[in-house]
């Protein structure tokens, strides 16, 4: 058992479990189509209760439930098109994970795309960027750039975070 | 934490950037939370994104700082000199040719156009040393503390509770270390020549001081290493169908180093390295020889009987 462990494990996982299905069901609705949220969320405890069982924290299962998540959606997005699904309704692409050569191109694409809405960014985000990159932390960076406390940090990156978002046309995607 | 304060967090979630209590917060604050667990979600592409080594060193050099260009009327010491040297430049031309008492001057020596001023020497124009970046990026090597003997690694640590208490410990005290010149020379103001073993399982450049550590996990799948705090990682699978560079499932901060996690479903030779710079190719690092960083080929873990 995972030393770390919060309070019951039994209860803190199930209680993050139910908490992760409704906000799945939610998110999968908003994004992909409303009459699959349910099985796509349940496609997802399945795999983390039968590959997963081991993992108890939030810390571990939230993470690992958006994964789980993104796989889901790029195979059902790829299913529909397959189907011609994709034709009654608006679904977002998303990319395939796998390493097969349309999402190789795709990840070159968004990279690119990326690097060059960063050289875009005012000096201050790309510095915070570059810091974040090179795996420092909150903590270390407000030394390293000079902010007065902790908070100025994260308000520093919430809008840097937007801007890069802005030049990458409101998606990561 | 609530929402609002939670999603200053979003930008931090997909470099690997937060501690484990923002993490909690983050986490805790998306699962109250609609429309920040949907933020969460999207930064996923984000995240995935930049766990490739790859990637990451490509925005890094995206981003690196290019030293400032100081524009030659901002460098006060040049000006001055230019301005010196155009003084004494001017007074001579006077004193030599200036006007004798009572005579006149021929009408071609006024009308002879001053002699121009040849451009200021090199020396004069040299542009000012660029100031040192604020940060400099650093190899792991200058971060680490004082590097160990080199015949002794530390031990595996236990710093992330892995998802699973390792029954397999790919603990860098059981590797033998190689110690050599490495080509180009990673920093190392405390580099020694470690002896050569016979065998070695991994390769160590001279500076490198902590190394990373790796622990399986009891399905056998499962890898955790904990590296870091900087540099690159990369892992690379070898079988008889070639290299296959393998991605972390996740990679976190975690008691000032990283945690990446791997799921590694095939049967090949996995080598492990741990580089102070990007490499633009990883799959073309050599399984032996010299480098410069670490590298090991990892032990798969014992398979339970049946």
């Amino acid at each position: 058992m995972d030393p770390s462990a919060q309070t019951v494990p039994g209860a803190t996982r199930a209680a993050v479990l139910s908490a992760l299905r409704e906000r799945i069901v939610a998110f999968a609705a908003s994004r992909y189509a409303r009459e699959s949220a349910e099985d796509l969320a349940q496609e997802v405890l399945v795999v983390i209760h039968e590959k997963y069982g081991h993992l108890e924290r939030m810390e571990d299962l939230v993470p690992l439930a958006f994964q789980i998540l993104r796989f889901k959606l790029a195979a059902a997005r790829r299913k529909a098109f397959r189907h011609g699904e994709h034709l009654e309704s608006e679904v977002e692409l998303l990319a395939s994970t796998e390493p097969d050569p349309e999402t190789q191109a795709e990840r070159s694409q968004r990279l690119e795309r990326l690097a060059a809405a960063l050289t875009r960014l005012g000096e201050r985000c790309r510095d915070l960027f570059r810091l974040k990159l090179q795996g420092r932390g909150f903590a270390e960076i407000q030394a390293l750039m000079g902010a007065e406390s902790l908070a100025t940090v994260y308000t520093w990156d919430h809008r840097c975070r937007k801007r890069l978002l802005e030049e990458m046309g409101g998606r990561w995607e | 934490m609530n929402a609002r304060e939670a999603e200053k967090l979003l930008g931090g979630y997909a470099t690997g950037t937060l501690s484990e209590a923002e993490r909690r917060d983050l986490f805790a604050a998306a699962l109250e939370d609609q429309a920040l667990f949907d933020a969460l979600a999207d930064e996923e592409t984000l995240r995935e994104l930049l766990a490739d080594p790859a990637a990451k060193a490509r925005l890094l050099a995206a981003l690196e700082p290019k030293p400032k260009a100081v524009p030659f009327w901002r460098r006060p010491v040049a000006m001055s000199l230019a301005a010196s040297l155009l003084i004494a430049v001017g007074v001579g031309l006077l004193l030599k040719h200036g006007p004798r008492p009572g005579t006149a001057l021929p009408s071609e020596e006024l009308a002879a156009p001053i002699p121009q001023v040849k451009a200021a020497p090199k020396v004069l124009a040299a542009p000012l040393p660029p100031q040192e970046p604020k940060r400099a990026r650093r190899a792991p090597a200058v971060e680490a503390e004082p590097a160990p003997p080199p015949a002794k690694a530390p031990a595996a640590p236990a710093q992330a509770p892995a998802p699973q208490p390792s029954e397999v410990s790919g603990a860098a005290s059981t590797v033998e270390v190689v110690a050599d010149q490495a080509q180009g020379g990673a920093p190392a103001p405390m580099a020694k020549k470690a002896e050569r073993a016979p065998e070695a399982l991994a390769y160590l450049a001279p500076g490198v001081a902590s190394v990373p550590a790796w622990t399986w996990g009891a399905d056998g799948h499962s890898l955790s290493i904990a590296w870091g705090p900087s540099g690159f990682l990369y892992l690379i699978e070898r079988d008889a169908a070639g290299a296959k560079l393998l991605a972390p499932r996740s990679t976190d901060t975690f008691g000032g180093r990283k945690r990446s996690v791997y799921q590694i479903e095939g049967d090949g030779a996995l080598d492990l390295y741990w580089m102070s710079e990007a490499v633009p190719d990883p799959l073309k690092l050599p399984a032996e020889g010299s480098i410069t960083g670490f590298r090991a080929r990892l032990p798969r873990p014992q398979k339970k009987q049946p």
